[in-house]
Order: C-alpha cells, then sequence, then structure tokens
C-alpha cells in the first residue's frame, strides 16, 4: 500500500517528467485540490522515492516556456524508474480492488464509477 | 509593485532561514528547489494569503519535525546516548537565551507613536543592574506607579542632568534637543505639558509631585542619582515622567531591539516587521 501523496506523484510523474511544482500542480489537479502538498511533504516523498527506487532525477529539461530569471536554473526534474512505474500499476489495481469491494457493501459513489 | 517586490525577497528570506528547521543534508539536496516552490506559490497564491500562510506553517512543522524524527531515527541507531546530549543541550540553550536576553512584548498604547505602534510586537533585550543606560535611547521598565504594568518610552535624562521643555522643545543641560522621531498632534495647548516644569493644572500621581516639590530648581527640574528622566514620542499625548516622575534605574528591565511582527487590526504591516529600533541619536543644538 502506499500513501496517497506517493501514489498521486506517481501518477504525476506516469505521463511525464516533471519539477516538484509541476508535480504539486499536477496532484492538486487529479485531486481536485484535495491534496494539497506543501514543499516540506513534497520533498520528503521524493526522498523516500528516491531511497526506494520509484523515481530518479532526470536530465535537465527545461520548460521552454520560462525564460530566464524564473527560477529555471534551481528546478530540478524527476522521473518514474521502471519499478515505479510497476508499483503504480500494482496500486491502481488493488484501489480498483477495493472500488469493487466498497460497491458490493452498496457504499453509493458519485461519479458513477 | 515596489512594495510588493521588497514583500517577496523578506518573504523569502524568511523561508530560506526557516529551511534551517530541516536536517542538513534535507536542506542542501532540496532546499534550492523548495525555495523556489515557495515563490511559485506565493506568486500564484491571490490575497489576503492567510490560506497560503496557514499552509506554508502547517508544511514547515509537520514536515521538518518528520525529516528530523526520520533523521534521529537514524543517528540514534548509531549513537543514542550522543543524541540525547545533542537534544537536552539545544534545548537548554533555547531556554536560556529566550528567558536570560529576551524578552517579547507587543505595544497597546499610542504614546510612543513616531517610533512604535500600537500592534507592533517587539523583541527586547534584557538590561541587567550593571549596564550603561544612555540618553536617548528606548527603554522597557516597570512602571513606578503600578509594577506589575511594562511601559517603553525614551530615555531623556540621567543622573544629574537638567531638563525642561519650552514651547513643546526639550532643553537638556542648556541645549535644545533636535528630536526627529517626536511627533506633535498641535490641536490643543497644554502649558504644563509643553513648558515643563511649571504648576500642574489637574491631580497628577503623587510621585509626580514629589518630583516637583523636591527636584526643580531654577526652572529645571534635576534628574537624582539612581533615576531616569523619560518621556514618550508622541509628545502631546504621552503619560511620562513629567505626570509620575522619575524611573528608579531598577525598576528598568530591557533595550527594545527589533520589531519582529506588525499587525494593524488583522492585516500585517509590511514596512514595519523586522525593522530594527537602533537609537537614533538626536543631535544637541546650541542654545
Amino acid at each position: 500500500m502506499l500513501t496517497p501523496p506517493v501514489f498521486h506523484i506517481l501518477l504525476s510523474l506516469s505521463g511525464e517528467d516533471r519539477h516538484g511544482y509541476g508535480i504539486m500542480q499536477d496532484v492538486a489537479q487529479q485531486t481536485g485540490g484535495a491534496l494539497q502538498m506543501g514543499p516540506g511533504t513534497l520533498y520528503g516523498c521524493l526522498k523516500r522515492m528516491l531511497a526506494a527506487g520509484l523515481v530518479e532525477e532526470s536530465g535537465d529539461r527545461p520548460d521552454p516556456s520560462l525564460g530566464p530569471g524564473s527560477g529555471e536554473e534551481r528546478r530540478r526534474y524527476y522521473r518514474m524508474t521502471a519499478l515505479g512505474g510497476r508499483t503504480v500499476r500494482a496500486e491502481a489495481q488493488r484501489l480498483a480492488g477495493a472500488l469493487e469491494a466498497a460497491k458490493s457493501k452498496r457504499i453509493p459513489i458519485r461519479g458513477g464509477v | 509593485m515596489k512594495r510588493e517586490s521588497v514583500r517577496t525577497a523578506v518573504l523569502c528570506r524568511v523561508y530560506a532561514i526557516l529551511l534551517y528547521a530541516y536536517p542538513k543534508e534535507f536542506r542542501k539536496q532540496f532546499g534550492g528547489e523548495m525555495r523556489q516552490i515557495f515563490l511559485d506559490r506565493w506568486r500564484a497564491a491571490s490575497a489576503p494569503r492567510m490560506l497560503f500562510f496557514s499552509e506554508m506553517a502547517k508544511d514547515w512543522i509537520l514536515s521538518s519535525s518528520k525529516e528530523r524524527m526520520a533523521n534521529m531515527k537514524m543517528a540514534s541507531l548509531r549513537s543514542p546516548l550522543r543524541n540525547l546530549a545533542v537534544a537536552a543541550a539545544t534545548l537548554l540553550v533555547c531556554l536560556f537565551v529566550s528567558t536570560a536576553f529576551l524578552h517579547a512584548y507587543v505595544i497597546s498604547s499610542a504614546s510612543m507613536e513616531g517610533s512604535l505602534q500600537i500592534g507592533d510586537h517587539i523583541l527586547v533585550g534584557k538590561v541587567g543592574p550593571g549596564r550603561e543606560i544612555r540618553r536617548d535611547g528606548l527603554v522597557t521598565f516597570r512602571y513606578p506607579t503600578d509594577e506589575s504594568k511594562i511601559f517603553v518610552k525614551r530615555v531623556i535624562g540621567l543622573p544629574g542632568d537638567h531638563i525642561r521643555l519650552a514651547g513643546k522643545q526639550v532643553i537638556r543641560n542648556g541645549r535644545r534637543l533636535s528630536e526627529p522621531y517626536v511627533q506633535h498632534n498641535a490641536s490643543r495647548a497644554d502649558a504644563f505639558r509643553d513648558n515643563f516644569p511649571a504648576d500642574p493644572p489637574t491631580l497628577i500621581p503623587a510621585r509626580g509631585l514629589d518630583m516637583l516639590a523636591h527636584h526643580v530648581s531654577g526652572g529645571e527640574v534635576i534628574v537624582p542619582a539612581g533615576s531616569l528622566f523619560v518621556l514618550g514620542d508622541n509628545r502631546d499625548d504621552s503619560a511620562d515622567s513629567r505626570y509620575w516622575g522619575f524611573v528608579p534605574r531598577e525598576n528598568v528591565v530591557g533595550r527594545p531591539l527589533l520589531v519582529y511582527l506588525s499587525y494593524a487590526g488583522t492585516r500585517i504591516r509590511w514596512n514595519r516587521t523586522l525593522h530594527f529600533l537602533g537609537s537614533a541619536p538626536p543631535t544637541e543644538l546650541q542654545p
């Protein structure tokens, strides 16, 4: 089982490499603003995910929409590893199972999944 | 726009200092990125930004203690005793420093307006009994008439000084003081307040009467040994030594150093926050 921040960070990195602020924005969007991570929480997770080999630092890939002086040189980009990919798939599978279990108990679920 | 960028710079500086709460390795690895994100979030946040501050404060407290704990677990595996000693020493130093050298107060009166405003949160350096007190600086002291209250005023006279006011102008030892920090409300004249010493027009505290009865000579107050003569910077609207007499030296507790936070109601006054209270020395003019 993954903690929600770790799961959502992996989801946000499964499409593309992102820097910290990009991850934060994407996670907020994924969860409809329900999961707002501060910088300390985000990098605490990333530290443990780096150590566990779920993510790795990718080479410099400056976002072209940001000009000089936007702090681009301070940003680092993160990429999901193969292990991270397997982990996020396994977790999504587990969540799908949990959802089925909830449905079978007639728990109402909004959004009609 | 300019005020906004000053505010941003101050905030980023504060956040950079707050990052010291995280373990060193963590700060080294992620500090730069965290500062960048702080800046991004600050720029994206919409006024009044209370939500931004509360989120950042929560994130800072929770994640820094979490990282510290994680680090302590690692370190204590190596050397639990050393770790315990460091924690105990840190706690002792914090307690000692905060109580032995610094006090914090909130300004609740307008009597020092010009220098200190209602809502200013100030840090005061403790002044021991042996420490020299300089003229023209700010002091905090136990109000002689009710020692449970702490007042802040400006030191105008030291023992032996001859003090009088003529037309709101302080004359010390025959020289007029130029006091750029003083504020006047010219609305109403008051012979006693503006031309001091004189016969008090209304009832004033006993200590004030005692001063007028025993320490006035040649139209001047002469500050006795072991005492200070203090005035408020909001000169026309300040109850000070003119009314309640001298401050005994032993009542002095400290010297205001810094406004570390300033509120006007619920709004932060940024231009007053982190504002140092150096003693602005008045220039003595020739008579």
